[in-house]
């Protein structure tokens, strides 16, 4: 098993947000999601993913809702708000600004 | 962005709120997730042990890295602070239940101080601080008129007619006379209807309640249509409270008839519940009147006469100024201020201009002209309570203060005592990575849960307090005019008092509990025998040093007091004090007109004479300590002196035998003679003082000395001379003072002065009914002895006297506690070394001795600080303190060997049982 990569700090409240952009999700839909759509190269441990999820709930960016998932057991459904949609936005474009700027000066070199 | 706002509150709130809800969410949500992640391991092929295993190993640990993570999550809330706060508050009170014996000492005495400071700041918001209770009060001023012989905020009516009409509608003009105690009686009267009894009624102009923006309760207030001509307005307006004393608050008091002073006055309306008028004295008016009632209500009270009649209508006279006048002044007219007092100014000169003599008289129409009407903010009203209060009032204020902070120095003591205790506690959890800030916060929650709460029971003092100081202060004790109760500001008051204490005394341990390096030496030093310097005894012994200072400036503070009280009480007032019973009267609001005041005078005397342990009887003007005089200006024959200055002084007017009775010797020529009749010749005695004054080095006899500058025919001559005295206090010098028989004026005389051969106080009740029987339309208002009265004015001093010393005492009281736990911890701490030193050798009266010595040593730190900060205490008090020196070296005395002697008893049981302690047990100690 390849050992996970270190997110860049910041970078977790990104992949959330842009995770909940597609549908609510309770917090191990989103540990999966990641995983899968990184291609196993992302891994969210618990230690960083709640902490950063009440963060984010307190801060307004997301909304949390209790419902039942399919195998009917309850649990908490995070989902992106109008803010937080704003935030997404915010942050995915200051992402791009920032990869590019690395993956141009690595380019250079 | 604003939309999330709401969201963030409500959250905020509900994880704050509904704590129990949030934390059972947060478990099950990582309940949930661990189940998960198991159930995944599972998929994996993993068995069911090996799957939770792993999840639990993914989320760092068992049990501690699942609370880490909870936590991680809990300190995303924003409200987390004010959880902290409460945790610690939680902790804080346990902790104080568990020690309920040290939490009380402390709670009460905070609570005692605290209270103390908020019973006098609530006296102070009343009295000093706040406003009239009417609507916009900024916007109110007082007229004063200013001239070189000073400053009178007295006005003739003329001038309040015309200022309202040169003002109109730029100010509002309102006058008042004092508040006069006058005999109210029911209309119908039978025999069996109870007695007149006195009420309180002040005259007011027709637009004051206009002007304070007054609404009735019931009924009507009094108008500028109730005020326009003279004597034709019986009606009167009542306070809420006679309402509530004589009519129970029945609306039918409205429409009723009552008899003031004679005259049939109608019920109009009730004011309405916390309106007392425009003055802040204890005892507010019962009743109002129109000032054009004057003459029938027989009002008579303070006056300024410049050749008028009092007997004449008051309101017709520009002669006479007895009104204050208040204006408002609207803020929506910017800077008009200025322009009223000049408006006001004109109004006045016209007023002047009106005066008999004013166009005969170059000297005076010269003076007049002198005089400048100004204006002084009056939101807080007239109040001649403030004027004599508000000095003791701030000393008292800042005496309390040292008080608790003496309080806050000893619990800062007790609380570093009990850090020592927690060391180990607070070691453990420094250790275990708590941050000392976080420490440090839940240390000082805990004082300041100890402050509030002494905040809370020193509120309830405060209510208590604050009535009974205004009740102490007042000597006749009847129903107060103002309100002393503690309102918002006094509550704020409290609070910040609260919290600053329990800053104070909270901080210092706070810190040193959680220093580290402390705890280290600490340690070591628990291990050590010898003393040496230990910082934490150290800061302990600098607190006792503190409180013992602030006692001490407290106790030569509180003998300063006392010893003036003392000198007070010991001055020879020159009247009889042992043998003397005076009574006042009012013949003029019994309806007596001054013809009949000979037969009435003469008919009382003979009556009272005829008591048996009478010796002898008069009756004059004023009477001494009855605490009205009256002051005229005059001039001295042969005494010259500058223009400006205006010669001024007391007269009263007396019965023959008023000298023999009250015991005033007469020095030179003779007293007053049954012969000095109203068509002799006019004769005056006069004091020591007025002889010495202005016939000094001249046969004072055959002088004479005039109103005005003419001393013909109808000028006094001076046919006497008798000792000073002390006419109305016993403060300062004896005043200049005239005598003049009673048969050559018609002024009513209010006061009786009856010589008895036996102690005073047991004939009252017989020349009470004497009194009745010969006269029953004319009550007697308040009957003494003359050493009751004596006593009596000097309420204030007693006053501050006693609290003073109340407050000294409890200062030094707490800082002997606070010496007697220092000191019996250190013994405690020392035993092993105690031990060591009787086992070489050393008695039991050197180790006493060693032990007092070190607490003497603090003591004397104390005195060393303390006596400077006594002297300048003292040095600020001197106009407080007339009768003593500030430099009184009794007043030191008395304090230091109080404080001295109180401090070593409070060493010596401590240094008792060191010096007992038995060598053998002592070493196995620790």
């Amino acid at each position: 098993m390849p050992k996970p990569t270190d997110l860049l700090q910041g970078t977790l409240d990104l992949l959330i947000l842009k995770t909940l952009a597609l549908e609510p999700m309770h917090g191990w839909g989103i540990v999966l999601r990641i995983q899968q759509t990184s291609g196993e190269i992302l891994q969210v441990q618990p230690g960083s993913l709640y902490p950063a999820l009440h963060r984010l709930e307190h801060q307004g960016w997301i909304g949390a809702k209790w419902a039942d998932t399919d195998a009917g057991r309850r649990a908490k459904y995070y989902s992106l708000t109008r803010a937080g949609r704003t935030q997404l936005e915010k942050e995915t474009e200051q992402w791009l600004r920032l990869s590019g700027a690395v993956t141009s000066l690595l380019g250079v070199v | 962005m604003t939309t999330r706002f709401p969201q963030r509150i409500l959250l905020a709130l509900r994880s704050f709120v509904r704590h129990g809800t949030a934390e059972r969410e947060l478990d099950l949500e990582l309940q949930f997730h661990l189940e998960q992640m198991a159930a995944h391991e599972t998929t994996r092929g993993a068995s069911n042990e090996e799957a939770n295993l792993r999840a639990r190993r993914r989320f760092g640990g068992f049990n501690h890295g699942f609370n880490q993570v909870k936590e991680a999550c809990r300190d995303m809330r924003t409200l987390r602070p004010v959880e902290h706060f409460l945790q610690d508050l939680r902790f804080g009170a346990r902790l104080l239940w568990r020690g309920p014996v040290f939490a009380l000492v402390a709670v009460l005495s905070l609570a005692l101080g605290i209270g103390a400071n908020s019973a006098i700041f609530s006296v102070i918001n009343a009295i000093v601080l706040r406003p009239l209770p009417v609507e916009a009060a900024n916007e109110l001023f007082i007229a004063e008129a200013v001239s070189p012989d000073g400053v009178s905020p007295r006005f003739s009516y003329p001038l309040v007619g015309a200022a309202s009409s040169l003002l109109g509608g730029r100010a509002e003009v309102c006058a008042q006379s004092t508040i006069q105690p006058m005999l109210i009686a029911a209309i119908h009267s039978g025999p069996s209807s109870p007695a007149p009894a006195a009420g309180r009624v002040q005259l007011l102009s027709g637009d004051c309640f206009a002007m304070l923006r007054q609404r009735p309760q019931l009924g009507r207030l009094l108008g500028p249509s109730d005020n326009v001509t003279r004597g034709g307005h019986p009606v009167v307006v009542i306070s809420d409270g006679y309402w509530s004393r004589r009519f129970a608050r029945s609306p039918s008091a409205v429409g009723t008839e009552i008899v003031i002073n004679g005259t049939a006055m109608t019920i109009v309306g009730v004011t309405a519940p916390d309106f007392f008028g425009m003055e802040v004295e204890t005892r507010g008016a019962d009743a109002w009147a129109p000032v054009m009632m004057q003459s029938e209500l027989r009002y008579s009270g303070n006056l300024s006469n410049a050749n008028g009649d009092p007997n004449k209508p008051w309101v017709e006279q520009s002669e006479l100024s007895w009104l204050n006048l208040m204006l408002r002044v609207p803020k929506t007219h910017a800077g008009t201020a200025a322009g009223v007092a000049a408006a006001l100014n004109v109004a006045l000169q016209q007023d002047f201009a009106a005066m008999s003599g004013y166009d005969t008289d170059a000297e005076f129409r010269e003076r007049l002209r002198g005089v400048q009407a100004t204006l002084r903010p009056g939101a807080r009203g007239f109040s001649d309570l403030r004027n004599r209060l508000a000095k003791p009032l701030l000393v008292l204020l800042a005496m309390v203060g040292l008080v608790l902070a003496v309080a806050c120095a000893n619990l800062a003591s007790l609380l570093l005592a009990r850090a020592t205790h927690r060391q180990r506690e607070v070691a453990i959890r420094l250790s275990m990575g708590a941050g000392r800030g976080r420490l440090v916060r839940q240390l000082f929650t805990e004082s300041l849960l100890l402050a509030l709460l002494g905040g809370v029971g020193g509120l309830v003092a405060a209510i208590w307090g604050s009535a009974a100081l205004v009740r102490f202060g007042e000597s006749d004790g009847a129903s107060f005019g103002i309100n002393v109760t503690p309102d918002g500001h006094v509550l704020l008051f409290t609070l910040a008092v609260s919290i600053v204490t329990g800053l104070l005394f909270g901080l210092l341990p706070a810190f040193r509990a959680t220093d580290l390096r402390l705890a280290d030496t600490l340690k070591a030093q628990a291990r050590a025998v010898a003393g040496g310097a230990r910082s934490g005894a150290s800061w302990s012994r600098r607190l006792i040093a503190g409180q013992m200072a602030f006692s001490l400036l407290l106790l030569v503070v509180a003998s300063l007091f006392g010893r003036n009280l003392r000198q007070m009480m010991r001055v020879d007032v020159g009247f009889d004090r042992q043998h003397l019973l005076v009574a006042q009267l009012d013949a003029r609001s019994a309806g007596y007109e001054s013809k009949d005041l000979p037969s009435l005078e003469r008919r009382l005397l003979e009556r009272v004479l005829a008591v048996p342990g009478v010796e002898a009887a008069s009756m004059s003007a004023n009477g001494p300590f009855s605490g009205s005089r009256s002051t005229s200006g005059f001039e001295a024959q042969g005494y010259t002196h500058p223009r400006e200055e205006r010669l001024r002084t007391r007269e009263e007017v007396v019965t023959p035998g008023y000298f023999r009775t009250v015991g005033l010797k007469i020095l030179r020529g003779r007293g007053f003679l049954p012969e000095d009749v109203a068509e002799g010749r006019k004769v005056t005695v006069v004091n020591q003082t007025f002889a010495r004054r202005y016939f000094a080095g001249r046969d004072p006899l055959g002088q004479r000395w005039s109103y005005d500058t003419d001393f013909g025919p109808d000028a006094f001559e001076i046919v006497g001379v008798v000792a000073d005295a002390h006419y109305d206090d016993v403060k300062g010098d004896s005043p200049n003072m005239a005598y003049r028989p009673a048969a050559q004026t018609d002024w009513y005389l209010d006061s009786l002065e009856v010589r008895t051969s036996r102690d005073p106080a047991a004939l009252v009740s017989t020349v009470r009914a004497a009194f009745r029987d010969t006269e029953p339309r004319l009550p007697i208002d308040r009957i003494d002895t003359l050493d009751e009265r004596v006593s009596r004015s000097m309420g204030q001093e007693r006053m501050m006297t006693w609290l003073t010393g109340v407050f000294g005492a409890v200062a030094l009281a707490l800082a002997c506690l606070g010496l007697y736990g220092t000191v019996s911890h250190a013994v405690t701490r020392r035993t092993a070394e105690l031990g060591i030193r009787m086992a070489l050798g050393a008695d039991h009266a050197a180790v006493r001795w060693m032990i007092l010595r070190e607490a003497l040593l603090v003591v004397v730190r104390g005195l060393a600080v303390g006596l400077p900060l006594a002297f300048f205490g003292a040095r600020a008090l001197r106009s407080v303190l007339q009768g003593v020196d500030a430099f009184d070296l009794p007043s030191y005395g008395l304090a230091i060997v109080a404080l001295v002697a109180i401090a070593t008893l409070a060493a010596y049981f401590p240094a008792r049982r060191a010096s007992r302690l038995d060598p053998a047990t002592a070493l196995r100690a620790d």
